[in-house]
C-alpha cells in the first residue's frame, strides 16, 4: 500500500484509502484537543466562567475544571 | 544500542528529537530523523545529487500529530484552520498548544529505522552506524519520510548507490 501512495502521491489524498480515513481520525481528535486547551484559555482571560464554558463544550462544569484548571 | 554510533549520526538522533519537539509531535517518527539528518551537509549533498529538493523537504509544514494529507482527505484545509487559530489565539498557537511529553518515544517505524540502520551498517561492513546508514535505513523501511523523499523529486536508487560509497570527509 506504501508503494501504491509512493506511485502516485496525488491519489493518496483523495482516495478512499482507510488508512487515511483513520488518521483523519486522529489528527481531527489532535486538532480538537489544540482547540479546546486554547479557546478555553482565551474565555478564561475574557473572563467567561467555568459553568459558561462547561455549557458551550457540552460537559459538567466539574469535568472542564478538572481537565483545564492546571492549564491556566 | 547507540554505543556503535558515530558522533554525527548521534547528533542525528537528538536533532531528531528536537524536530519531533518543535513540530508538537508526541513521537518521534522517521521525518523528524529526515529532516536532522538533512542538516548535516554530507547527507543533504547526497539527497541534492539525487534530485532531491532539499529546501522543499526541510521546509515541508509537519504539524506532528495532525496529517494535513488526511485531513484535506476529509475536507479540512489545515492551513486554513492554523491560520484562523493563530488569528484569534497567537502566532504559533496550534503548535503551541500540543501536548509534548518530557520524553519522546520513537515511533514504530523510526525505530525500525534505527534497527536497519545497524544491518546496513554490517552490510557493507562498517564498524560503526554513520549518518549515511541511518539514511540508507531510511531508504529501506516502508516509511513516511522515504514517502517524503520520493515526494521531494529524490531518485531512491541513485541516493542508495551513493550512500552505499563511503564520502570523502570534505563533503
Amino acid at each position: 500500500m506504501v508503494d501504491r501512495m509512493i506511485d502516485d502521491p496525488a491519489t493518496a489524498a483523495t482516495s478512499e484509502d482507510p488508512v487515511t480515513g483513520l488518521r483523519a481520525v486522529r489528527s481531527l481528535r489532535e486538532l480538537a484537543d489544540r482547540l479546546e486547551t486554547l479557546q478555553v484559555a482565551r474565555a478564561r482571560q475574557l473572563g467567561l466562567s467555568w459553568q459558561e464554558i462547561a455549557d458551550a463544550l457540552g460537559v459538567t462544569r466539574q469535568a472542564v475544571h478538572k481537565k483545564h484548571r492546571k492549564e491556566l | 544500542m547507540f554505543e556503535r554510533f558515530t558522533r554525527e549520526a548521534r547528533a542525528a538522533v537528538v536533532g531528531a528529537q528536537e524536530e519531533a519537539r518543535t513540530r508538537g509531535a508526541r513521537q518521534i517518527e522517521t521525518t523528524h530523523l529526515l529532516a536532522a539528518l538533512l542538516r548535516s551537509s554530507a547527507t543533504a549533498g547526497a539527497v541534492t545529487a539525487a534530485g532531491g529538493d532539499v529546501q522543499a523537504l526541510v521546509r515541508t509544514p509537519d504539524h506532528g500529530d495532525l496529517d494535513a494529507e488526511a485531513l484535506s482527505a476529509v475536507g479540512v484545509d489545515l492551513d486554513a484552520v492554523t491560520a484562523q487559530a493563530e488569528k484569534t489565539l497567537g502566532p504559533g498557537a496550534l503548535a503551541r498548544s500540543a501536548r509534548s511529553p518530557k520524553h519522546l518515544p520513537f515511533a514504530r517505524e523510526a525505530k525500525k529505522a534505527l534497527e536497519l540502520a545497524l544491518r546496513e551498517a554490517i552490510r557493507l561492513q562498517d564498524r560503526s552506524i554513520e549518518s549515511r546508514h541511518l539514511l540508507l535505513a531510511v531508504l529501506r523501511a516502508e516509511c513516511s519520510a522515504r514517502e517524503l523523499l520520493v515526494r521531494h523529486g529524490t531518485d531512491l536508487t541513485a541516493l542508495r548507490s551513493t550512500l552505499e560509497t563511503p564520502q570523502p570527509r570534505s563533503a
